[in-house]
């Protein structure tokens, strides 16, 4: 199940599973280590929303959210998604 | 450590020469890695420069270059600008790439965290694959063991290919290894290729040539780096989501804001007052001891009332608070809050159509307007840095802070000096300080829309770490250093000044001194502004310098008044307010004096930034018109 970078909330993991080469910032995203495979993890979201920090290799780099268009990942579910899971199964 | 002498006004634009070699043996050194490793601090370390350092990324925004004499050999040390590849994007990427690349040096010095090494790693490999002589250089180690995280660096070393050495250069630990390896390194360039990838690597890499220098950088450090604590950033983390939170960021940059203005003032008043009474008494002495001297009258004159006079109003009013202003400015560089400021107003920045790291610059403009022009560089769009430029001289610098500190105080500050009335004063010098952010959002975006258009680009901001400032050597180095740049600067600028006042002042035609009939060929336009002529006169005369505008005030009301001379703020106060000044009069100075033309060397930096005389001109334009503006309205709506 993958979503898209842009659509991240703070404190979502995962790993990227594809950087489009379409993405403006292609080349900038390889030489900072944004590639496939990589892990990553939102910290934050500033106030107006125009950009996200996220830890990639050890780094905290904040982009704007429109250079993350086009960036696949898997998210890594987080502990709130598997209760809810148990809870629905619980329900029978 | 921070902005230092060697990095404002005229020395800002240092450093974009390629250096040259003295003798054959001379071995010139690049200082490469990414923004915010430790370049510039493994180059003040090895050359004893005084290079422009601080916790956040794209401080160093030309090249350095210093001297290390080692065994008998001079290094000639050259710091890059951080870059993340050197695939250049930005006008210093270049100049890095430039000195790899075109293959001016004889080693490279790789310097990377110990923190970030992974990532640091990937322009590594770009650059060993271009310059085989080099040398990694692990940085902040110390960071690195308190956060546990250990670094195998044999292994390191072997798997690259090229000696890699750990230092913690703000300690200056590991420094004479590193001499030790340049030496090896640069003695062995002839013989042996150094640092052509293993094997290993390079066959990884052509097996699969989808494999990116990312992965390489990641198999590198797999079982190289060791991390002993789960949660090492556990500290940032916290610091961040209160920081940079959406609620609690913004008023927190304002009590910061606050609370260093408070501080400067606090801090400036007793040592103000000492030296008003010590350098005046000195002036009184000096003054006896010239007429004595077999010399004309005159000399002595100009000498004590012109030159020294100005001399000592500068010292004693305006050192004080820029003294104080400036290490506490640079405990923030040094302690990573920066980019969290450009993080935090970002939103408000794009919404003008200029770019988030402006607030960077604006910030580097509180300190010195000339160094916040040069910081535009590390805007990478040509559209948002012109923009930044331009609007670099919205926001007063170290030289204007004493003026509006002194006039706030004078003014609008009621009660004796004690807590409240400094809390009013760093209060009322924050809102000023609003204002003038506020001026230039809506300059960019006037900008924006009109003469230089074009939408929001793309944008990477790194948060480094928050790291200790260390405390005391900042401060000590930074009070020295500053002092000793403003009594330059005194020398330099105030006191041809007085001697330029003395001669206005006591030069007649027809009887009428210059000085008079200067200012009264001003007095109506600056009554229009709600000034009057001896200001505005001031106001021109302090084109070099911004801190001497109220000192020619002084000496221009001093020089056709009765007072003779003036033990304090208050008694100041009462000179102005003989020669007409009121709290109106004083409102629209501030305002003024927050939006003018920016000083002479802001104006020559803006120059060589832009290359073109046009936007030189825009440039003093814009924040002129703006306090014409400004103050022509506050004078019909007072009224």
């Amino acid at each position: 199940m993958k979503a898209y970078l842009n659509n991240i909330k703070v404190g979502d993991r995962g790993t990227i599973a594809e950087v489009s080469a379409d993405n403006h910032i292609y080349k900038r995203l390889t030489d900072i280590g944004l590639t496939k495979g990589t892990e990553i993890e939102c910290l934050q979201i500033n106030a107006g929303r125009s950009l996200a920090v996220l830890l990639v290799r050890g780094a905290r780099l904040a982009f704007r959210f429109e250079d993350l268009t086009d960036i696949l990942y898997t998210p890594e579910p987080n502990k709130y998604s598997m209760k809810s899971e148990v809870v629905l199964l619980g329900t029978d | 450590m921070g902005l230092t002498s060697h990095s404002t006004g005229r020395h800002a634009m240092d450093g974009d020469e390629f250096v040259k070699k003295q003798h054959e043996t001379d071995k010139i050194i690049a200082l490469a890695g990414n923004p915010n490793v430790g370049k510039s601090t493994v180059f003040n370390a090895l050359t004893g420069g005084r290079q422009h350092t601080g916790n956040w990324p794209g401080k160093t925004v030309s090249s350095a270059h210093g001297v290390c004499r080692f065994h008998k050999t001079d290094y000639l040390i050259v710091d890059l600008p951080g870059s993340y590849s050197l695939d250049a994007r930005s006008a210093e990427e270049e100049i890095t790439r430039d000195y790899i690349m075109d293959a001016g040096a004889d080693a490279a010095v790789i310097v990377c965290d110990a923190t970030c090494l992974e990532r640091n790693l990937i322009l590594a490999l770009q650059i060993i694959r271009n310059q085989p002589a080099s040398i990694l250089c692990v940085n902040l180690m110390d960071e690195a063991k308190k956060k546990g995280i250990q670094v195998n660096l044999t292994l390191l070393s072997e798997r690259l290919g090229i000696p890699v050495v750990g230092t913690a250069a703000r300690s200056k630990k590991g420094l004479s290894e590193l001499l030790h390896t340049m030496e090896e390194v640069c003695q062995k360039e002839a013989s042996v290729p150094l640092g052509i990838l293993p094997k290993t690597l390079s066959e990884t890499a052509e097996n699969s040539p989808e494999t990116t220098d990312a992965d390489l950088a990641h198999m590198l450090c797999d079982g190289v780096l060791t991390y002993t604590k789960t949660d090492y950033d556990k500290t940032i983390r916290q610091a961040d989501r209160i920081l940079t939170s959406r609620f609690f960021g913004f008023p927190l940059m304002f009590l910061l804001l606050l609370g260093i203005f408070w501080l400067t003032i606090t801090g400036a008043n007793v040592p103000s007052e000492l030296l008003a009474t010590g350098l005046f008494w000195l002036e009184d002495v000096l003054y006896g001891f010239l007429t004595l001297l077999p010399v004309p009258a005159v000399i002595a004159e100009v000498l004590i009332h012109g030159v020294y006079r100005t001399l000592a109003w500068v010292v004693s009013v305006m050192l004080p608070p820029m003294a104080i202003f400036f290490p506490l400015f640079t405990l923030l560089e040094d302690s990573g809050y920066l980019p969290r400021i450009a993080f935090n107003m970002d939103a408000c920045f794009k919404k003008c159509r200029a770019c988030g790291k402006q607030a960077l610059t604006m910030c580097m403009g509180f300190g010195c307007n000339a160094a916040g022009v040069i910081g535009c560089r590390i805007i990478d769009s040509p559209r948002e840095r012109l923009i930044a430029i331009l609007t670099n001289a919205f926001v007063p610098c170290n030289g204007r802070f004493p003026t509006l500190i002194a006039l706030i105080t004078m003014f609008f500050v009621t009660g004796a000096a004690g807590f409240f009335a400094s809390f009013q004063a760093a209060l009322l010098l924050a809102l000023v300080i609003l204002l003038g952010i506020l001026a230039t959002m809506l300059v960019s975006y006037l900008l924006s829309v009109t003469i230089l258009k074009g939408m929001p680009s793309s944008f990477l901001l790194e948060l480094p770490p928050y790291r200790r400032p260390q405390i005391g050597k900042v401060l000590v180095r930074s009070v020295f250093d500053r002092t000793l740049f403003v009594l330059g600067r005194a020398a330099a600028v105030a006191a041809p000044a007085g001697l330029l006042l003395w001669i206005l002042a006591n030069v007649s035609i027809d009887g009428i001194p210059l000085l008079h009939i200067l200012s009264e060929f001003l007095d109506p336009f600056a009554g229009l502004m709600g000034l009057d002529g001896v200001i505005l006169l001031a106001f021109l005369l302090g084109f070099p310098a911004n801190e001497i505008v109220v000192p020619i005030i002084v000496m221009c009301y001093m020089s056709s008044g009765t007072l003779t001379e003036y033990e304090n703020l208050a008694e100041l106060k009462l000179l102005f307010v003989q020669n007409g000044w009121t709290i109106k009069t004083a409102v629209c100075t501030m305002l003024f004096m927050l939006f003018h033309f920016p000083c002479s060397t802001t104006c020559i930096t803006i120059y060589k930034e832009t290359k073109k005389l046009r936007y030189t001109l825009l440039a003093i334009l814009l924040p002129t018109a703006v306090g014409i503006l400004c103050c022509m309205l506050v004078n019909v709506i007072w009224n």
